[in-house]
């Protein structure tokens, strides 16, 4: 292990992942410098003061989530931020951007066919039984077209660097993916906290994100020319309530709950002190399952009844679409490349990690022999819960994972375990500055002819050593991610 | 905007408001007690601040550190001001897209201050940094809301919260004062010092005390200071301020339509010029049924508002 004093600590990079500030033999990448000069002058003071004013900043600003729990008072937490931002230069970015619109376009029609001819699964590109036996394809969406033929608008692509330095796409998100506010919210919170360093880099800006939204969810109205556009929230306890009441305001369209809606006539209207007015266009954050108890949970309370049929009837466009979920389970991310081949015609630009299908028998063989070697997931659960990092696990454990497995074959897949590259981040407490794992949620609008890449994402960290779960329920923070 | 949401903003400004009536009533009755003219004064104040707050305690319970907790930080009294910025932050969170970032900060940061307040120090030594403190928030909570909100049907649900709060506060102080006056024996009754303390409490407690001395220019006496936060329609602590202000808010969210006689429009104006055109001779003859008249008036009000523009 070598010993650096890039921060007037010793940061001690890593040798066995890939080091996003240092490189093998110990030199700061070229697009870290003017970072690394700049840190170069602060003390251990001045970073715990950094802490402290990030952390005072989204505390005065109420930017919470909230931790589920019965307890409304005591359940609101900061988002843990680190303030050493994440740097990748714009030609890295510009190919990860690329990457990032062939793949969700090529997801976009993988659902439209899905929906329609099912040509992929006649031609026996991607197995029959994986997508009937998906719980998340829904037959009412047969044959529907939606407004622009457009599915998948707002798509959260998972990205991570490996130990081989080359980018891997995790996780296609197409359902309701977060984050995008913290990621505006880093922003806000660095520039007040650092301002210095951020005129000197001056990093790509994500300030219109908001501005294209709206674009985007007006350019799938059902043809009005001034559409009103909502955000359905499941209400101030869920935890992304935050975000949800962040990007009503910053687009300035209302934030309803299913309660404010109602239908008529197949036709959506919200309820407003001067009676009830047309709805044209919902941002949704809340899932299927709860979108219309008429059609889906009829015990669900969030969602609005008729919705459903409103949406089929063509009077109201839905974002994303239902039934968007078929296409991000992780067995048919193993399909991706397949997926991508097929319908862009092009050979994909983003990796896929190496997947195991333990619905088949010769992937069920090698992952049941190699536990120790893989990372075992849920094909249907989000947020990192149920995941088995095989090399973390005992004997007995295994032995349950392998249990587990074979009691439900087509919910799990395996993958190598990826090493997450590593960035320097502030250890709170410890007052160091170490080395932890990163990963990168990116976002992807897709509207009627229109299309967009945040420049950046959200890059989560895992705080605790060696830990490679960076999601916010397990303990993860988030960085400022810069372009430049 | 959303029906849910201007019920929600509707009461974080009555929320808000009795927040700032709680503290100032507070502070003030708790501190002219030490040099008030008789002995028993400190637990006549210490009722005093009960009903204010209409909250009761059972005899054993009843000392002044359970009062003071009780008023400020006791979350299962619903009208303690912890209770209160709880609920108006609920609302305002709740409205979060609605209303200005620096309203919410302001409102936000006010909450922390309250669930971060040392209570013990609060009821030994710090009542009067912990209740001047709310007051100064309030303030600057105010003071945002004005300054940095659209002056749309928003602001103006918001503001008739308060304006309709502000009404039921002022009856409220007065009413509990002149059961404190008429509490007393019989001899203090007549006492004119004890009766101009009282009354000085009463007004300072609607932060009233300065201007009516300055626009009565001589020695207080009940009647000036009940005609002045009672029918002074300029100074904005008075029932008829509120209540004319309350009309045109009314106004301004109704502005599509007609006015019809069962509707809160009509109401509040009928309410407001009844008010108007009373004097304080007539008020005075029979205070108590004045004032409970009044209050049902406001209730009235309120209610009606929500029927019309947002029932839940």
């Amino acid at each position: 292990m070598e010993h650096n004093k890039f921060f007037n600590f010793e940061y001690q990079a890593s040798s066995e992942n890939y080091d996003e500030f240092v490189s093998s033999d110990n030199i700061v990448r070229a697009h870290y410098d003017p970072l690394s000069a700049q840190f170069a002058q602060y003390k251990t003071e001045h970073y715990q003061k950094f802490n402290e004013e990030a952390k005072l900043v989204f505390f005065n600003e109420g930017i919470t989530f909230a931790v589920y729990s019965d307890n409304p008072l005591g359940s609101e937490k900061i988002f843990p931020f680190d303030f050493i931002p994440r740097i990748i230069p714009a030609n890295e970015w510009n190919s990860i951007e690329k990457g990032i619109v062939q793949r969700n376009r090529a997801i976009n029609e993988f659902l439209k066919d899905l929906y329609h001819g099912k040509k992929i699964l006649k031609d026996g590109i991607v197995p029959k039984e994986l997508i009937y036996s998906s719980a998340n394809m829904l037959s009412v969406m047969e044959g529907f077209d939606p407004i622009g033929g457009i599915y998948n608008h707002i798509s959260g692509t998972d990205i991570i660097r490996h130990s081989d330095g080359e980018y891997y796409v995790l996780e296609d998100n197409v359902r309701c993916p977060s984050g995008v506010s913290y990621v505006l919210a880093n922003r806000n919170t660095l520039k007040k906290t650092l301002p210095k360093l951020f005129s000197k880099c001056q990093p790509q800006p994500i300030i219109n994100y908001p501005e294209k939204l709206l674009e985007m969810l007006q350019s799938v109205s059902p043809g009005n020319s001034h559409p009103n556009c909502v955000v359905l929230s499941p209400g101030m306890y869920n935890s992304a309530y935050f975000e949800h009441s962040f990007l009503a305001q910053s687009m300035g369209v209302e934030l309803v709950e299913g309660r404010d809606l109602f239908v008529k006539n197949d036709v959506v209207y919200m309820k407003t002190i001067h009676g009830s007015q047309r709805v044209h266009v919902i941002y949704r954050r809340i899932d299927d399952p709860f979108l219309d108890p008429l059609l889906f949970n009829p015990d669900s309370v969030l969602g609005t009844p008729g919705l459903m049929s409103a949406y089929l009837a063509g009077n109201v466009t839905l974002v994303n679409a239902p039934g968007t979920g078929v296409a991000d389970d992780k067995a048919v991310y193993a399909y991706m490349p397949e997926i991508i081949k097929y319908y862009v015609g092009e050979e994909q630009i983003l990796k896929n990690v190496p997947t195991y299908r333990c619905g088949e028998d010769d992937d069920l063989k090698y992952v049941l022999e190699n536990i120790e070697k893989l990372v075992v997931k849920p094909v249907d659960e989000s947020g990192g819960y149920g995941i088995s990092i095989g090399n973390t696990l005992s004997k007995e454990q295994i032995k349950e994972v392998q249990l587990q497995i074979q009691q439900n074959r087509r919910k799990y897949i395996a993958q190598p375990i990826m090493s997450l590259s590593v960035h320097p981040t502030y250890i709170e407490g410890e007052d160091t500055i170490d080395a932890r794992h990163i990963d990168l949620r990116t976002f992807c609008l897709l509207g009627k002819s229109t299309e967009y890449v945040l420049p950046g994402g959200l890059t989560r960290v895992a705080l605790k050593k060696g830990n490679l779960i960076v999601n916010s329920s397990q303990g993860g923070g988030s960085k400022d991610t810069w372009v430049i | 905007m959303l029906s849910r949401i201007a019920n929600n903003l509707f009461w974080m400004g009555r929320y808000l408001e009795r927040i700032e009536h709680t503290a100032r009533y507070t502070k003030v009755n708790y501190f002219s007690a030490m040099d008030a003219p008789i002995v028993l004064q400190k637990d006549l104040m210490l009722h005093s601040l009960l009903k204010m707050n209409g909250k009761g305690l059972a005899i054993n319970e009843f000392n002044e550190q359970n009062v003071l907790q009780c008023l400020s930080f006791d979350k299962e009294n619903p009208s303690s001001i912890i209770s209160n910025i709880i609920f108006a932050r609920e609302n305002a969170r709740g409205a979060r897209d609605i209303i200005s970032t620096e309203l919410w900060e302001s409102i936000n940061k006010y909450y922390h201050f309250v669930l971060n307040y040392d209570q013990e120090s609060y009821r030994t030594t710090a009542l009067y940094d912990f209740t001047q403190n709310s007051i100064e928030q309030l303030t600057i909570i105010k003071g945002q809301m004005d300054g940095t909100l659209v002056h749309n049907d928003a602001w103006s649900i918001i503001k008739l919260g308060i304006y309709l709060e502000r009404a039921a506060q002022i009856l409220r102080a007065i009413h509990t004062k002149w059961e404190d006056i008429e509490s007393l024996k019989g001899n203090e009754k007549e006492n004119i010092s004890i009766l101009s303390h009282q009354l000085a409490a009463l007004m300072r407690g609607l932060e009233s005390f300065d201007m009516s001395r300055k626009h009565y220019r001589r020695p207080p006496n009940l009647h000036d200071s009940l005609e002045f936060i009672l029918l002074n329609d300029r100074f904005p602590r008075s029932v008829l301020s509120c209540l004319r202000k309350v009309t045109q808010q009314i106004h301004v969210i109704s502005a599509a339509k007609s006015l019809t006689k069962d509707s809160v429009e009509f109401l509040a104006n009928k309410i407001y010029a009844r008010l108007k055109h009373l004097t304080i001779e007539e008020i005075t003859e029979d205070l108590p049924t004045f004032i409970n008249k009044t209050q049902y008036d406001i209730y009235l009000i309120g209610a009606k508002l929500e029927e019309e523009y947002f029932p839940l």
